[in-house]
């Protein structure tokens, strides 16, 4: 009579919650009602009806379970001592639990944090999770729509959902007179009642009043608090005073507390009068009590009337009404954010799991200990106690590790950025809720599961096999497939990262040769008119068009008079307009050769204007630069970079040779008009993560309305920055400078980021190797153990080297051949994902991948190298002597 | 050491190993209430209060020969002890005391 005779996750289950002395008569009774039943009623419902038995069986002695079974689960000091002891005693085994388990934490920790940090931190204010952003979206043509004033006031004025709704333009301002301690910051020109909203007091003087916005009113700021310390010296006498912002002397009429941002953080108020705003608006609001954001959203849909020249009647717009803290995700959408988190724990258990089976096989090993200590009069539950404080003890300090590390990270990191929204990735209480809840997982998968199979067999079973040099102790199908995963992620975040590491790890843009720190590179953007894009406009096609192109020389010209303003500063020697720099995102173009057989081909694209090759000491190789007349649509002339002479003119003159560009969304046109080569610049790093497909055309910078500049010279890059804005303004106030940075910080800012993936992938991808290595040995290891006396009885039978070998490989081989098969799936899973990213990655290298098949292969082989001895080194006497 | 009272249901097990005599056990005291006793019964319960029972000393249990077992495998057999029969008996006159002169009260009830 035995329990085992039900269905094993019935079996494990009553094993665990029936008390010893009656579990076995029990077990039997229900087995014999449910056979019955079965006979009755079916196979299923049977089965549904004996879950159901056991779960009432289990509940209904929980209460007798946990007063008999607590005070022998009650860790005491001495056990902890003698956990202490035991995981002293095997340094290696502590170390990989140690290690695997506080990165598995850390990566849970971090996840959690970030997304919930980010995503449900409401505004710190009263009413904070009421304030709402408004915005259209036309999922038509995929663009924000704009929101003009009048439909604003419209809005306003409809909307009874709101409590209030204010509108805001974000503009980068100097701040700061004195040209030596001036700085460009950001400000939002807001409703007067914006700041309102946000219930919270001003440090120092007033919030701005419908006073402040009325024709002739004097131009006032409201300054925060970081604001205040820099550019005042935290003057407590500030209010009153005037002070430049945006080439204009506004007074200061209040400062607002540390750390208040609204609505987005580090910013400066300038209250204006929307009504007589121009250009777009955003808007944010504030919803009635009880309001729910499908009822705003509801509402909205009935009063908005989008601008009809961004939207046309057949157009898809939806009208999104979102929380302040996570303005593009709705509450579906948090669903998919929360899948990373979900991920992150799933991998932590696979690395539980692989803990288990360190455990286990060690556990296997102590059958004798253990049995003694079962004669000796220790419990079941004692002695599980007693194995699971071993793990406990590290998951406490994992657990603690790991929280500690991803605070710390997640610290340097906010450090280093500006976030723009509402954000707190401090240790807050859910997430110490989280972490203990990991640790409990990762104790019940690690500690309790091994310890539960390995107390399983009766004292005397577990006696006999102690002494007798074997274990009782088997791993199933589970412990097997568990390998297998570890295996499959092994082999896939291996050669992702081997793949990944061979265009990232070792690049540098150092072999271009560019002079990045002394060069800075911002964007322009000029505006644009934007009903020369509505077709429901009644603008006439060739007006349009002449407007368009006036448009766009009008801008031409803002461009060389910012130029030459700018070379005029001091320490400046070179500027040059282009469409894209070294670090910039990828632009690519279909390039047709004329007279070639090959197949029109992608290529790298960019657009240069005067001067660009000498700034970034390109020297033309062959032929010439473009000329000053050649800078005008349809001059016909292109230049082209070494890898495309080689790659895709094999080497051959490319001077004279011609081409047909087009864009990447309508390859082949023929419209298109033939183009000639004039010269040839070597590469510049434009597709600097793979240099093999480096090719590039460039082509002389056309009119546009949106450009990068270069600015290079002597000392601090840094320091042109407010002077640069302050001449965009001064020529046209409607040009944006959206965004300064040197060039180094451009070109490393990606390199940084795809340096960190490919690291961690090789981190997580080495880790589950040595994880994978050291279950196939524990486990190989014990099972050779446990199977002495069989392995004895074969060589005593005459078998030979060979069949002992198979026998004993035979399952770790299947699970490495498996594990590698299917990480070879992940590998491709992997790599087309990586194909979204804006850096090319290769999708195939037989090298690398060889690479990654020897270590798996190696590391496979140094895991069963021991074990593998010690099962030929048995002999048919060790055989009888263990009987 | 016995106690000296009887829960209501820990009385309902005794009478019907009672009843079943040499034929009691879990599966079959359970069917027995609520055929019986026409209530239903849940074996989880049956198996607790067996339990119990024996810890109090109020029953004790004997596996059946594996022989004559009809699957083989041994029935847990109950056994009901002189003390428990005391103790029934006991709690149905205190029942029977409490009953006298509301029978009319109850009857019309």
């Amino acid at each position: 009579m035995s329990i085992r005779d039900l269905p094993r996750p019935i079996a494990v289950l009553l094993s665990v919650a029936l008390p010893g002395d009656w579990r076995a008569d029990i077990a039997r009774d229900l087995e014999e009602a449910w056979t019955e039943r079965r006979r009755e009623r079916g196979a299923v419902r049977a089965a549904a009806w004996l879950l159901a038995q056991s779960l009432w069986f289990s509940l209904r002695f929980a209460p007798d379970r946990i007063r008999e079974v607590g005070p022998d689960t009650r860790l005491t000091s001495t056990d902890l001592k003698l956990a202490f002891r035991s995981v002293v005693r095997a340094p290696l085994v502590t170390t990989l639990t140690l290690v695997s388990l506080t990165v598995g934490i850390f990566a849970a920790v971090s996840g959690w944090t970030w997304i919930v940090g980010s995503l449900f931190t409401p505004p710190p204010f009263d009413g904070g999770e009421r304030i709402v952003m408004v915005q259209d979206y036309n999922h038509t043509a995929n663009y924000g729509v704009d929101v003009r004033a009048e439909e604003f006031l419209r809005r306003k004025e409809s909307l009874t959902t709101f409590e209030a709704l204010a509108a805001y333009q974000q503009r980068n301002v100097v701040v700061g007179g004195d040209p030596e301690a001036s700085a460009v910051r950001q400000a939002v020109l807001a409703s007067w009642d914006l700041l309102h909203m946000a219930r919270t007091e001003p440090l120092l003087g007033r919030l701005p009043t419908p006073d402040d916005v009325v024709p002739g009113a004097p131009d006032v700021v409201v300054l925060p608090h970081a604001d205040w310390v820099t550019f005042t010296g935290a003057d407590p006498d500030i209010v009153g005073q005037r002070l430049d912002v945006g080439g204009v002397a506004r007074t200061v009429i209040g400062v607002m507390p540390e750390g208040f941002g609204f609505p987005y953080s580090d910013l400066l108020w300038i209250p204006f009068d929307e009504r007589a705003a121009d250009g777009t608006l955003r808007l944010v609001g504030k919803l009635r009590e009880g309001v729910s954001l499908e009822a705003a959203r509801a509402e909205l849909a009935v009063v908005a009337r989008p601008d009809p020249t961004q939207v046309s009647s057949t157009d898809a717009v939806e009208h999104l009404v979102t929380g302040l803290t996570r303005p593009m995700v709705n509450e579906r959408e948090v669903f998919i954010l929360i899948l990373p988190i979900a991920l992150l724990v799933l991998i932590l258990t696979v690395m539980a799991t692989n803990v288990a089976n360190l455990m286990l096989a060690r556990n296997a090993r102590r059958s004798a200990e253990l049995a003694v200590r079962g004669a000796l009069g220790a419990s079941r539950p004692r002695i599980v106690g007693q194995l699971v404080s071993e793990v406990l003890l590290l998951v406490v300090l994992a657990t603690l590790l790991g929280v500690w590390a991803s605070q710390y990270a997640i610290d340097v990191f906010v450090s280093r950025v500006n976030l723009p929204l509402f954000t707190d990735y401090s240790l807050r209480p859910a997430t110490v809720v989280f972490a203990a809840g990991l640790a409990a997982l990762v104790t019940l998968v690690a500690g309790v599961a091994p310890a539960l199979k390995a107390t399983g067999p009766s004292p005397g079973d577990m006696l006999r096999d102690g002494l007798r040099g074997s274990s009782g102790v088997r791993f199933g199908r589970l412990t097997g497939a568990l390998i297998v995963v570890q295996v499959t992620i092994c082999v896939g975040f291996l050669s992702a990262a081997t793949l990944l590491g061979q265009s990232l790890l070792t690049f540098t843009f150092d072999r271009y040769g560019i002079p990045a720190e002394e060069t800075l590179v911002a964007q322009i953007y000029f505006g644009f008119p934007y009903e020369l894009n509505d077709p429901d406009a009644g603008i006439p096609p060739e007006e349009r068009e002449a407007r368009r192109v006036a448009f766009m020389l009008d801008a031409t010209r803002k461009r060389q008079a910012i130029r030459d303003e700018v070379a005029e500063l001091e320490g400046v020697r070179q500027v040059a307009f282009g469409s894209r720099f070294p670090g910039n995102e990828s632009e690519r173009a279909w390039v047709e050769v004329e007279g070639s057989s090959t197949a029109i081909q992608l290529a790298e694209a960019a657009d240069a204007g005067r001067g660009y090759f000498e700034l970034v000491d390109a020297d033309v190789l062959v032929g010439r630069a473009f000329g000053d007349d050649e800078f005008s649509s349809g001059s016909g002339v292109v230049m082209v970079n070494e890898p495309f002479v080689r790659d895709r003119l094999d080497g051959t003159n490319p001077l004279g040779r011609r081409l047909r560009i087009t864009p990447e969304g309508s390859p082949g046109d023929a419209e298109r008009p033939w183009v000639t080569i004039v010269g040839v610049v070597p590469d510049l790093g434009l597709n600097p993560g793979n240099p093999d497909n480096a090719a590039a055309v460039y082509q002389p910078l056309p009119d546009i309305n949106i450009v990068r500049m270069a600015v290079r010279g002597e000392g601090d890059p840094g320091v042109w920055t407010p002077r640069i804005v302050e001449i965009a303004r001064r020529i046209d106030a409607d040009i944006r400078v959206q965004w300064t940075r040197t060039l180094a910080d451009q070109m490393n800012q990606p390199v940084a980021i795809f340096r960190g993936l490919g690291v961690a992938f090789l981190v997580l991808g080495a880790l589950a190797l040595v994880l994978s290595a050291a279950s196939i040995h524990a486990l190989t290891g014990a099972a050779v153990t446990r199977r002495t006396r069989e392995l004895g009885i074969r060589q005593a039978l005459g078998a030979g080297t060979w069949p002992i070998v198979q026998s004993v490989l035979a399952r770790a081989g299947a699970q490495l051949a498996a594990g590698a098969l299917l990480g070879g799936v992940l590998t491709v899973v992997l790599l087309r994902l990586a194909t979204v990213m804006p850096w090319e990655v290769r999708q195939s290298n037989p090298a690398a991948l060889a690479l990654v098949v020897g270590v798996l292969i190696v590391a496979g082989l140094a895991a069963l190298a021991q074990p593998l001895g010690r099962a030929l080194s048995i002999r048919p006497a060790d055989a009888m002597r263990v009987e | 050491m016995p106690k000296d009272t009887l829960g209501e249901f820990e009385a309902l097990v005794l009478l019907a190993a009672l009843r079943l005599g040499d034929e009691a056990y879990g599966l079959s005291i359970a069917d027995e209430i609520s055929r019986t006793a026409q209530r239903p019964t849940g074996r989880a319960s049956v198996y607790v209060t067996l339990r119990r029972l024996e810890q109090k000393g109020l029953i004790t249990t004997r596996h059946e020969d594996p022989e004559r077992a009809p699957s083989g495998k041994p029935r847990r057999f109950v056994t009901v002890r002189p003390e428990a029969v005391a103790l029934v008996q006991r709690s149905r006159l205190a029942l029977q005391r409490m009953w006298t002169g509301l029978e009319e009260v109850l009857e019309d009830a």
